[in-house]
């Protein structure tokens, strides 16, 4: 069945009334996604682990959503929180990333090794919000640059444009930080 | 060298196509696309992100726990109301049976109602059933049972 407006909103109303068929329809359709977006900001070997937190929490908060906003921007506000949290956790524990010891290869990483993973999630969570947004919705979530522009409510061509300049900054934080695990090792 | 807004819009074009292709799962040799520098690369890092799939096995075990995570559905009155009346419309021997005896039929057939709810069913006469039925629903709200 095709994903509509009007069909999300009577699942999530079904839902929101207890039903599972319902919860597991929402959920097959955002698990990648979700799943993606957490992949794109935290470790390979946590990123299951905060999926599970975040799905946890849609399904206990599904009740206190309202349709007068997007259901897609409040479950990333979810996933944006448990990413949060799962760093702030973190920090207690490693101040910093060791990007020199996670230098081995990752046999069923699409990044060429877990470094460099480290390094793009690192930039990616150091970007502005903004930045980080259209990044994730372009490639993470896979939006063609169209519903980009209507999911942040600007025009086409501000979109790419928005997106370069994303990627730009994305860049610049590559190469800073680069510096930083150069110079310190 | 400065860069105008209008060479900028055109660099932020290209890389807009080029995430198309990727996207389209064509294969892009970066080194061919020097205007957009290591822009295009990067792009092409993150695109790899988006790759990623979760494990069928995760997928399925994590949908059960969120399933289950859901608060339950709140029962409410009219709904197992309902039930009995259904019930005491379409099964002749358990309505026979109700009227002969209301608590233990409800029991006997699982119904699990509330005393001020059993009270209200037991108003119900089997004569006048249909108009009972009529104003079930202001009886109901008067006693506060809603």
């Amino acid at each position: 069945m095709t994903w509509t407006p009007e069909h999300e909103a009577k699942l999530i109303e079904a839902a929101q009334q207890g039903d599972q068929t319902a919860f597991g329809e929402i959920y097959d359709h955002y698990l990648t996604k979700v799943y993606r977006r957490v992949y794109a900001l935290v470790p390979e070997t946590d990123v299951e682990d905060v999926t599970q937190e975040v799905f946890i929490s849609v399904a206990r908060s599904i009740g206190g959503f309202r349709s007068s906003s997007s259901f897609s921007t409040w479950l990333y506000r979810i996933v944006k929180r448990r990413v949060a949290d799962y760093y702030r956790k973190r920090e207690r524990q490693v101040k910093q990333v060791d990007l020199e010891k996670a230098g081995q290869t990752a046999d069923e990483s699409p990044f060429e090794n877990i470094a460099d993973a480290l390094l793009l999630q690192q930039a990616l969570r150091a970007l502005p919000e903004s930045h980080r947004e259209i990044i994730l919705l372009r490639l993470a979530e896979g939006l063609p640059f169209q519903e980009v522009a209507d999911r942040l409510d600007i025009k086409l061509g501000a979109a790419k444009l928005r997106f370069y300049r994303a990627v730009e900054a994305c860049q610049g934080k590559i190469v800073e930080f680069n510096a930083e695990v150069t110079f310190s090792g | 060298m400065m860069v105008t807004k209008k060479d900028e819009q055109a660099l932020a074009g290209k890389l807009a196509d080029l995430t198309d292709r990727l996207f389209e799962g064509e294969e892009v040799n970066v080194e061919k696309l020097d205007q957009l520098g290591d822009l295009a690369e990067t792009v092409q890092r993150l695109h790899a992100a988006s790759q990623a799939t979760p494990d069928p096995a995760f997928a399925i075990r994590l949908r059960n726990l969120a399933m289950a995570a859901l608060p339950k559905k709140k029962e409410t009155l009219s709904e197992r109301l309902q039930e009995v009346i259904n019930r005491l419309i379409g099964d002749e021997e358990f309505r026979t049976s109700f009227f002969a005896s209301p608590e233990a039929t409800l029991q006997r057939a699982g119904f699990q109602l509330s005393p001020a709810e059993i009270a209200a069913l037991k108003e119900m006469e089997p004569e006048n059933l249909e108009e009972w039925l009529t104003d079930l629903d202001e009886r109901i709200s008067k006693s506060g049972l809603l």
